[in-house]
């Protein structure tokens, strides 16, 4: 019987340390890729705030907006939204990607200012099982609404949570074998609206 | 005998003459016979002649340029020998010039092949060699006289850089990439759209085409990649992003001296 429990627990243990050695064969990213990683992920948030900024401007042409609406939604992952709030009212709605950039472009002000900052993670991204890195990046947003003849007519602050994913692909350029790191932002969701 | 000096006496002066003449022609034309059979003696001899030719040929031995060689060989042929062994040395000969010539070209197509990549080093300048030394390098090019359109126009392209060099007119490349990247970002931001699309336009005419891809290193451990681009979209990105944050990590030729290949890395 003794010696049935140990062989058990042997064979147990034989069993975790393989699970535990699969693992670490897996994590064989260095720190400073990781950092370069987690570089790249806010990066890409920054670049939306930008692309966000071009397509609200009431004076960008409307093919430019298109085309600027076009890089947005490939940040995104498919069937993700966005949440839109207003100090006006309790709900916040949300929409599919390019619907909220559409919205967006047809915003009823004669000028639109809308400004991303304090743009950092609220959870750093770690690797799942299929090797995706996961993580949150809030970001604060400054909108701003403003009428010709009123001057400013709306405006408000949201704190926002946008979801990353951040996945290792590979592709042939020119006879090489580049791997890449996909960024693709999920869900923004609403966290917190003030004037 | 009576009879017959009486027909000789009986014979005009006119006679005399034709019969003369026609003695005359005889004579002649079997003197002048080199085209007709030759004599056993002299066609043993032109044989040994041609074997001796086509020994040489064959061993490699022969002096004379290929195409003289291959004259030579068809020249025999050309004479009918009848002689079994011209015939197949005839085709022994004929085999081993074409291998010759096919060598021959496969070495020329090697030296271009240096030659081009050569040139397109010289035109990125990595080493930032001086004009002088530019120019020396160019020289032992042009001396090979290869004849070939594209390193002809490689050896215009690099000339035309010399001399630029020399003029103090020339920037390296990475830095007119560079400073093309930031200039379109600045007139971005200052909202100089005219700019941005001269700028745009003229960068575009360095690469291959529009959909030349640009890759971003984004770590040098793995080495580790952005998403890969093309050149359109990252001077579209650079218009919309107003600010450029990658260096020129390095670029491909492809054989007309454009950027077919653009790699850039974190600044």
């Amino acid at each position: 019987m003794r010696v049935r429990n140990s062989i058990n627990g042997l064979i147990c243990l034989l069993i975790l340390s393989s699970g535990l050695f699969a693992q670490n064969k897996d994590e064989s990213i260095s720190p400073q890729r990781k950092q370069a990683i987690d570089s790249l992920a806010l990066e890409k948030v920054r670049d939306l705030s930008k692309y966000i900024s071009i397509i609200g401007n009431k004076s960008t042409p409307w093919s430019e907006s298109q085309r600027v609406i076009e890089r947005a939604v490939e940040l995104f992952m498919e069937n993700s939204e966005i949440g839109v709030s207003s100090v006006s009212k309790p709900d916040v709605a949300y929409y599919k990607v390019r619907e909220y950039f559409d919205r967006l472009m047809k915003l009823n002000y004669d000028r639109v200012n809308i400004d991303w900052y304090k743009i950092q993670y609220v959870s750093d991204l770690e690797r799942q099982p299929d090797g995706t890195y996961v993580g949150v990046i809030t970001i604060y947003q400054r909108f701003q609404g403003f009428d010709k003849e009123k001057g400013l007519i709306y405006e408000d602050t949201t704190k926002k949570d946008i979801t990353v994913y951040v996945k290792r692909k590979e592709t042939q350029i020119g006879g090489r074998l580049i791997g890449f790191w996909d960024v693709l932002l999920g869900d923004i969701r609403v966290k917190e609206t003030s004037k | 005998m009576t009879e017959i000096v009486q027909k000789i006496k009986s014979i005009q002066w006119q006679h005399y003459i034709f019969i003369l003449l026609i003695a005359a022609i005889g004579v002649c034309s079997n003197g002048c016979k080199t085209t007709g059979k030759l004599s056993k003696k002299e066609q043993k001899a032109q044989i040994e002649t041609a074997k001796k030719m086509l020994s040489e040929i064959i061993n490699g031995t022969s002096s004379k340029s290929l195409e003289t060689q291959l004259r030579t060989v068809n020249d025999i042929a050309n004479r009918h020998y009848k002689d079994p062994e011209i015939d197949r040395m005839v085709e022994d000969a004929r085999q081993v010039l074409k291998n010759a010539f096919a060598e021959r070209d496969k070495q020329k197509q090697e030296q271009v092949d240096a030659a081009r990549a050569e040139l397109l080093d010289m035109l990125q300048n990595k080493d930032e060699k001086s004009a002088d030394e530019l120019e020396a390098e160019l020289s032992k090019i042009k001396a090979l006289n290869l004849g070939n359109k594209d390193i002809n126009d490689l050896i215009a392209k690099v000339e035309q850089m010399i001399a630029g060099m020399r003029t103090h007119k020339t920037v390296p490349l990475k830095n007119q990439i560079e400073n093309a990247f930031q200039g379109i970002a600045d007139a971005s931001k200052s909202g100089n759209s005219s700019q941005v699309m001269s700028l745009t336009r003229s960068t575009l005419q360095l690469f291959s085409s529009d959909d030349a891809p640009v890759l971003i290193i984004i770590s040098r451990e793995g080495p580790d990649y952005d998403k890969p681009t093309n050149i359109k979209l990252y001077l579209e990105f650079l218009r919309d992003q107003k600010a450029s944050r990658n260096a020129v990590d390095s670029y491909m030729f492809d054989s007309e001296g454009k950027i077919k290949e653009l790699d850039l890395i974190k600044k």
